[in-house]
């Protein structure tokens, strides 16, 4: 009776000590290398120096809005989760940073680097409305080789350099081939005017009212995109693929290189476009 | 029975025991995290001598229950209390003549309203006073107090642009918080207070939670040397409360470090106080508590 008494109290320790490990792990697993306070005093030390450095640091889930990282270097920062509402990252260094279920409403990432960063289903709005005045910018940023998976309408990435970069709807994954949890990036109303859109990969995007004039498309995949109502006047479409894209209304007048685009006899509403 | 008693001993023993090692562990990862930073640090202040003997955090309740006229009445009552002469003098009085201003309107998230601004002359009050009054709108939806002093303690407080012989934070609300914060709101009150900062609190007491309010203030968000609440009787008498909070909390400047040249500043005890009650016809009505011993 005895022995069975301190087995039960040893079975009730070892799940006690088991709850602990897993907790420790948990928060461990969940802690960021800096506090946003950190963060914060970091960037107020960098004012009067060389600029702050958070290249490669975890900075997931932190309350970071409002900041100013103007110029700071993040590459290859995990971003994962961190709010950055309003804040500004004109001319940051965030090549190859992990952005995903980032929240960028109105956040300025003008002149940025963000080279092939991932930034995978962020919170772009503040409300359930979408109202497009929370979109973020882009405006200039280097962009080669960006990967999202997002709804962006309204963005602003007129003079992005978007070479490489892909904004498809796909993902590979490991033991499960190729999956879609995103039917397709949501990019009605941006401004991609005079963005460099090379070799780009939006397939599947919706360009629903976007300004994409004098855009570089030259090579693109714009394959079952939707650019109806879109402006597309002089952009540079040679050898791009338009198989199956929706050209509903859009304004081509200028466009250049249309004979050299590829699927073009599958291309939707074609007769109904502005030339 | 005996046997049976001492079986329950060592179990309850053993039980007891882990029980004892959990909590102390547990407390252990919640105070310890990778990277956090150690109680009290803070970015390097401003080098050199105190520029300013206040640097005064200002924040306001936007939630869903301040409505239009409430927001007026608190965006006029800290304007006007910025242009009241009593106040005035309170700020070009201290050793260093003059404060640095700031306002925080928060609800469910914060939102810097007015940033820092310098006051150190008449001119400078009124100008504070109109750039207050021609702020756009802010309005909220939820009472999320701790956050507004997560926010403050984060990302205020470290950009403070003046060294400041004190930083106070002003809370005004007229509800607790009711966001369901995974921070307890005490924590964060700690952690500011530990960094030196002083939180005095001006509850509203008006609507359904006027009975609770005042204490609950107390208990978790007043802080930090020379804290304390001063309320007011609903949103009407909320201009008088912030104009007699000004004085006492800008006015608050230790003896030793007060101008003999200047005109004497009005005298108020140096140790910590709790102020409850109303406040008469500019005379202070105080439920004095000294200071408990630290």
């Amino acid at each position: 009776m005895r022995a069975r008494a301190i087995r039960n109290a040893g079975r009730v320790a070892g799940a006690m000590l088991a709850s602990l490990v897993l907790i420790a792990t948990d928060r461990l697993a969940l802690a960021a290398d800096l506090t946003a306070r950190e963060v914060t005093e970091a960037l107020v030390r960098a004012r009067s120096g060389s600029p702050a450095d958070f290249s490669g640091k975890d900075l997931r889930f932190l309350d970071l809005a409002g900041l100013d990282f103007g110029g700071a270097r993040l590459a290859n920062a995990a971003l994962f989760g961190v709010d950055l509402t309003d804040a500004n990252l004109r001319g940051a260094d965030l090549s190859g940073a992990r952005l995903d279920r980032a929240i960028i409403i109105r956040a300025d990432f003008s002149g940025a680097n963000l080279s092939n960063a991932i930034m995978l289903r962020p919170t772009v709005y503040t409300t359930l409305a979408a109202d497009w005045s929370d979109a973020p910018k882009f405006t200039g940023a280097d962009m080669r080789g960006f990967r999202a998976m997002a709804q962006l309408d309204g963005a602003d990435f007129s003079g992005a350099d978007l070479t490489g970069a892909n904004f498809t709807p796909f993902e590979i994954r490991p033991g499960q081939g190729t999956v879609s949890t995103l039917a397709r990036n949501l990019l009605r109303g941006c401004n991609f005017t005079g963005a460099l859109m090379k070799d780009a990969d939006f397939s599947w995007a919706l360009f629903t009212f976007a300004k994409l004039a004098n855009a570089d498309l030259s090579g693109a995949k714009l394959v079952k995109a939707d650019l109806s109502k879109a402006d597309l006047r002089g952009a540079d479409l040679a050898g791009a693929d338009l198989t199956s894209a929706d050209l509903d209304g859009a304004n081509l007048t200028g466009v250049r290189g249309l004979d050299t685009v590829k699927g073009l006899s599958f291309v939707l509403n074609l007769d109904k476009t502005i030339q | 029975m005996p046997a049976a008693r001492a079986r329950r001993t060592t179990a309850g023993r053993v039980v007891r025991w882990c029980v004892a090692i959990l909590a102390m562990l547990t407390a252990g990862i919640g105070t310890f995290s990778p990277g956090r930073s150690v109680a009290g640090g803070g970015a390097p202040a401003p080098a050199g001598a105190p520029e300013v003997d206040t640097a005064l955090v200002v924040s306001i309740d936007v939630s869903n229950s301040v409505d239009e006229h409430r927001y007026k009445l608190q965006i006029e009552g800290i304007a006007a209390a910025l242009e009241d002469p009593g106040v005035i003098e309170a700020i070009l009085n201290g050793p260093q003549g003059g404060i640095i201003f700031s306002l925080v309107a928060w609800a469910d998230r914060p939102k810097i309203a007015l940033p820092w601004m310098r006051i150190a002359s008449r001119n400078d009050a009124l100008a504070v006073a109109q750039a207050i009054r021609a702020m756009p709108r802010h309005d909220g939806e939820f009472t999320c107090l701790g956050q507004m002093l997560r926010f403050v303690s984060d990302k205020i407080v470290p950009q403070i642009p003046a060294k400041a012989l004190r930083v106070i934070v002003d809370v005004s609300g007229d509800g607790r918080d009711n966001c369901n914060a995974a921070e307890p709101i005490g924590h964060v009150r700690d952690e500011l207070v530990a960094s030196g900062v002083t939180i005095n609190g001006l509850p509203i007491l008006e609507g359904r939670e006027a009975a609770t309010l005042a204490p609950w203030y107390r208990d978790n968000v007043m802080g930090g040397p020379g804290a304390f609440i001063l309320p007011a009787d609903g949103f009407e008498d909320f201009g008088r409360a912030i104009r007699q909070k000004f004085v006492i909390e800008i006015s608050g400047a230790p003896a030793s470090q007060r101008n003999a040249a200047k005109r004497p500043a009005r005298s108020f005890p140096e140790r910590s106080v709790e102020v409850l009650g109303r406040v008469e016809a500019d005379r202070l009505v105080l439920a004095l508590e000294p200071e408990q011993p630290r």
